[in-house]
């Protein structure tokens, strides 16, 4: 049996070399969404000939990941029997294991003495994948046809020769195919060099050692997390959540999450939820699983290292027909974002029962807007999709304050920067910015909320909208505020001035209008009153909250002339609030 | 060996239009969709070893098929190997819209590439906003369904299983899909031994040789027949064509010009491409205009012969030779009619008063009974009905 050292060596080894990828795919893809946003994840996997294992990944989206073993599952099923060097397979399709369209998976067998045994694959949300509306997301779409191509399990590499036929076809569905090109290169370009890193870990340590150290961190990692669920109460938690709406008029969607621990068990199941919907916010299993995990995950001391063994004690189910588990062909391109979100609270919200301190937001919210277009300085089409206006969701937890931009679920992405965007795209920002009195108050409070205002220029851009938030806004916490509401208006400024309530499709955005985006940030963990006076001082002499703000959610008196905070007063103030 | 094979020439001629014949019965009597297309789109072919149109069954497909089978043989730089079957849908490698799907598979004798049978069939749904794929308001091709580039769906008789699988994930009709590909590639095989065994019957060379003479038989009936019309310039305008994305009016302008055996069609003037789905492609366009030479000559053959005498200019960028990504869907119906009906005016003006005429084109380009909606916009002069959008 392999020594503990050593594993733990093979481990790193391998989380580096999913590192490394990680880096490739950075510094080789051309969309933005990749080199600037990093939205994608790199990860390897091990096959034993029966169960397909996350052994590895790299810093990246928990959605990616967590979705990305049905996906890699999926793909072992229909390819174990036809497998050889130099292949390189991939798929993006919802019902095989996927989440939504635009998240497509890379994988590429690695063998060792003749057998596959790792799998290096990346996960990536690409820009444009045809469909009625660049980028995917269409309000509009009652079935899945209407959102985008669908590839099942298909092999792009055969013995290291490309299928240039079934390239050809793949990016002729795409309006920008030389983009989509250049992302899938460096995507398989990352597999690439994970196979020669895994050659030569398999040369240092032999077959061996390296399978019996992923099947010990894969234990390790499934005794770490059963011990931890060990000191959780048994019982059976309920926790819902509630979408706006899915843009096809149904609205108050609901999720329910009952879970269940049983010693150092869990189970989740999600009777109860609404049924599936007309609109695209229907959540794959793949979706709803990884969701799950992302609540589990941040519950859990950060140093149990994410892999199949932390899954292994968990069962989750989900009745099929539901907007948790929908059938084909049910649209679901929102599904990553909303419903995913509501059920990461839901499942949150059962947690909170069981471990309160624990237990924080992880749902999203969004405020989607994919735009495209002609860019006339470079002839050629684009499409992005707006992240100025969809940041900032983190909500308090026990301990810290909601930060920066992405919220947890999104941790791994990073912000586009303006000046960035206005070179690649003919936008022209005027705003981007944290606004004063939007945080959510609470002992940790949520992120400010999020201004953004984008003026077209020079082209016409085609905007596709879609807002959640409004009225069921990121949840606070342990005694904590919900987040603000989050709003929209197109021709901000003009006597066109549209507030737009739900979604909006193929709006025409001619140069010179300007798009005003208000995002609510995150929920507030524990009581506002019991929240560090000086901390509410800070947030003052950052201008997140206003002196009048900081005396009426927080108790705390600060004099408007020298910005000094009086704490004898804040005391007394916040003891005749108490009563 | 020549006089051998212009011997041979007429019987071959009668063998390929009966195989081609055959190939159709078969496929009309066991295509699974058949209740749910459009049975005119239907056309099976026969090409010459360099990719020449020798019989095809459907004249008005004839230009398609030429222009499929070229961008095919492009795509794969004309290897293939015995057991291909490439399939196409997309518009903008040589088809019509993407409710036409071109399957070309080359044959083979004893090693050597001896021609190509080409099959063109309707898909009942391919992907996009609407069941059936005829989009009013779709702006972008990719609003009418999903684009198949040529792709080998079996290569050396091995059917690509996930080439398959896409093809069949992006249709709403998946199984009806997949049992017209087995009934079109059952009827490539038949063409395929039956081509073969003719090979055999009249040996490779004299076959070569009887195509041959059978491509420059038609070219030369065909410059015979244009020699009837009148020499000159005409002139000949569609009826507008509406546009349910744009208030304007969309019009065909074509100007024949006949001279000694040849016709030289030139659109210029015609509108500008479209922002709806009444776009065609340059091929389409071309399919259009012959169908009026086959109504005033209904005894030509249907091959590439008839091709040699034409010349086109259809301006790029203008509605009838739209560029990617404009969408197309409607092409082969109004659209089409217009540049029949353009081309069938310059042509009466043409005709010799003792010589053939033009009969009635119209009824080739009404749109059958589907069971599928198209809605329109509901403004005056919408072929469609109106529903209220959700």
């Amino acid at each position: 049996m392999v020594d503990r050292i050593t594993a733990l060596v093979v481990k790193d080894s391998l989380e580096a070399i999913s590192e490394e990828m990680s880096k490739t795919v950075e510094r080789t893809a051309v969309h933005p969404l990749f080199n600037e946003v990093h939205d994608y994840s790199t990860g390897v996997f091990f096959y034993d000939g029966r169960n397909v294992r996350l052994v590895a990944r790299a810093t990246a989206i928990p959605v990616h990941i967590f979705a990305s073993i049905l996906s890699v599952e999926a793909l072992m099923d229909c390819f174990r029997d036809d497998l050889h060097e130099g292949d390189i397979v991939m798929l993006n399709d919802p019902y095989y294991g996927g989440t939504h369209h635009a998240d497509w998976t890379v994988m590429k067998p690695v063998f060792f003495e003749g057998t596959p045994v790792l799998f290096p694959s990346v996960r990536a949300h690409m820009a444009d994948f045809g469909g009625p509306v660049a980028g995917g997301y269409n309000p509009e779409a009652k079935d899945i046809w209407q959102e985008a191509l669908r590839i099942p399990p298909i092999k792009l590499f055969e013995k290291g020769v490309l299928r240039q036929d079934i390239s050809e076809w793949i990016l002729a569905n795409s309006r920008i195919p030389n983009v989509l090109r250049g992302d899938l290169a460096a995507m398989f370009g990352a597999c690439n060099l994970a196979e020669q890193r895994i050659h030569a870990l398999f040369a240092k340590y032999g077959g061996e050692v390296v399978n019996e150290s992923i099947e010990y961190m894969l234990d390790y990692a499934e005794k770490r997390f059963r011990a931890e669920v060990a000191k959780w109460p048994d019982g059976t938690y309920e926790g819902t959540a509630t979408l706006d709406h899915d843009s096809m008029g149904t609205r108050d969607v609901q999720v329910k999450a009952t879970v269940t621990i049983n010693g150092s068990d869990l189970r989740i199941d999600f009777a109860g939820s609404s049924p599936e919907t007309p609109g695209f916010v229907n959540s794959p299993f793949g979706n709803t699983v990884s969701w799950v995990f992302t609540a589990l995950c941040s519950v859990l001391p950060e140093d149990i290292p994410v892999n199949s063994g932390v899954f292994r004690a968990v069962k989750i189910t989900a009745p099929e027909g539901t907007v948790v588990n929908p059938l084909p062909p049910a649209p679901c391109m929102f599904s990553t974002v909303v419903i995913g979100g509501d059920i990461g609270t839901a499942t949150m919200r059962a947690l909170a029962q069981a471990v309160p301190d624990k237990a924080g937001a992880v749902s999203l919210n969004y405020c989607l807007c994919t735009t495209y277009g002609h860019d006339s300085r470079y002839n050629s089409m684009f499409v992005t999709i707006e992240y100025g206006n969809t940041l900032v969701a983190a909500s308090g937890t026990q301990g810290c304050d909601g930060w920066g931009g992405w919220p947890a679920p999104m941790c791994g992405l990073i912000y586009s920067t303006v000046e960035m965007s206005e070179i690649q795209f003919p936008f022209l920002y005027h705003q981007y910015e944290y606004v004063s009195d939007t945080a959510a108050p609470g002992r940790w409070r949520g992120v400010p909320g999020f201004a953004m205002k984008r003026e077209s220029v020079r082209d016409t851009s085609i905007l596709n909208v879609a807002l959640t938030g409004v009225r069921h806004t990121s949840p606070g916490f342990a005694g904590g505020k919900d987040g603000a509401s989050s709003r929209y208006v197109l021709n901000w400024g003009t006597e066109h001035e549209e507030e737009v309530l739900e979604s909006a499709a193929n709006r025409p955005s001619p140069p010179g209008t300007v798009i005003a985006t208000f995002k609510g940030g995150g929920g507030g963990w524990g009581d506002p009153f019991a929240r560090d006076p000086h901390k509410v001082l800070d947030d003052v002499l950052d201008e997140h909250v206003s002196i009048e703000q900081a005396e009426q959610q927080y108790g705390v008196i600060i004099d408007p002339d020298s910005l000094k905070l009086d704490l004898d007063e804040t005391i007394r103030r916040r003891a005749r609030m108490a009563k | 060996m020549a006089a051998i094979a212009r011997q041979q020439q007429e019987p071959l001629e009668h063998e390929l239009a009966a195989l081609t014949g055959r190939m159709r019965a078969m496929i009309l009597r066991s295509l699974a969709s058949r209740a749910l297309i459009d049975r005119r789109h239907v056309a099976c072919a026969i090409a010459t070893a360099d990719a020449r149109v020798v019989q095809i069954d459907n004249p008005a497909r004839l230009a398609v098929a030429d222009a499929v089978l070229r961008s095919v043989l492009a795509a794969f730089g004309g290897k293939f190997a015995d057991g291909d079957v490439v399939l196409t849908n997309d518009p903008f490698s040589g088809g019509t819209h993407l409710q036409d799907v071109t399957f070309v598979t080359p044959i083979f004798l004893q090693g050597e590439l001896v021609g190509y049978g080409i099959v063109q069939v309707p898909l009942p749904d391919i992907g996009g906003m609407a069941l059936g794929g005829y989009y009013p308001r779709a702006s972008e091709i990719w609003a009418e369904g999903v684009r198949v580039t040529p792709v080998k769906c079996y290569r050396g008789g091995q059917l690509q299983r996930d080439a398959l699988t896409m093809l069949l994930l992006n249709s709403r009709l998946p199984h009806l899909i997949e049992k017209d590909l087995e009934i079109v590639v059952g009827a490539l095989e038949q063409c395929k031994t039956e081509v073969a065994s003719l090979n055999v019957q009249y040996t490779s060379a004299d076959y070569r040789q009887a195509l041959h003479d059978i491509l420059a038989d038609t070219e030369a009936r065909t410059r015979k027949a244009i020699q009837v019309l009148s020499p000159g310039n005409w002139r000949g305008e569609s009826e507008p064509i509406h546009s349910c994305l744009q208030e304007q009016k969309f019009r065909v302008v074509v100007h024949l010009r006949v001279t000694d055996g040849t016709v030289s069609l030139d659109f210029s003037g015609s509108s500008a491409a479209a922002q709806g789905f009444i776009n065609m492609t340059a091929s389409t366009t071309m399919a259009a205009a012959t169908i009026p030479f086959y109504s005033l000559w209904p005894s030509l053959p249907a091959n590439d012969g008839v091709l040699q005498t034409f010349s086109f200019f259809i301006p790029e960028g203008s509605l009838l030779h739209a560029r990617l990504p404009l969408s197309v869907g409607w092409s082969t119906y109004q659209p089409s009619l217009s540049v029949a009906q353009a081309v069938a005016a310059c042509l009466r003006q043409a005709q010799s008063e003792r010589g053939p005429v033009v009969t009635q084109i119209e009824g080739m380009f009404s749109l059958p009974p589907l069971p599928f909606m198209v809605t329109g916009c509901g403004r005056p002069g919408c072929p469609f009905p109106s529903l209220p959008r959700a």
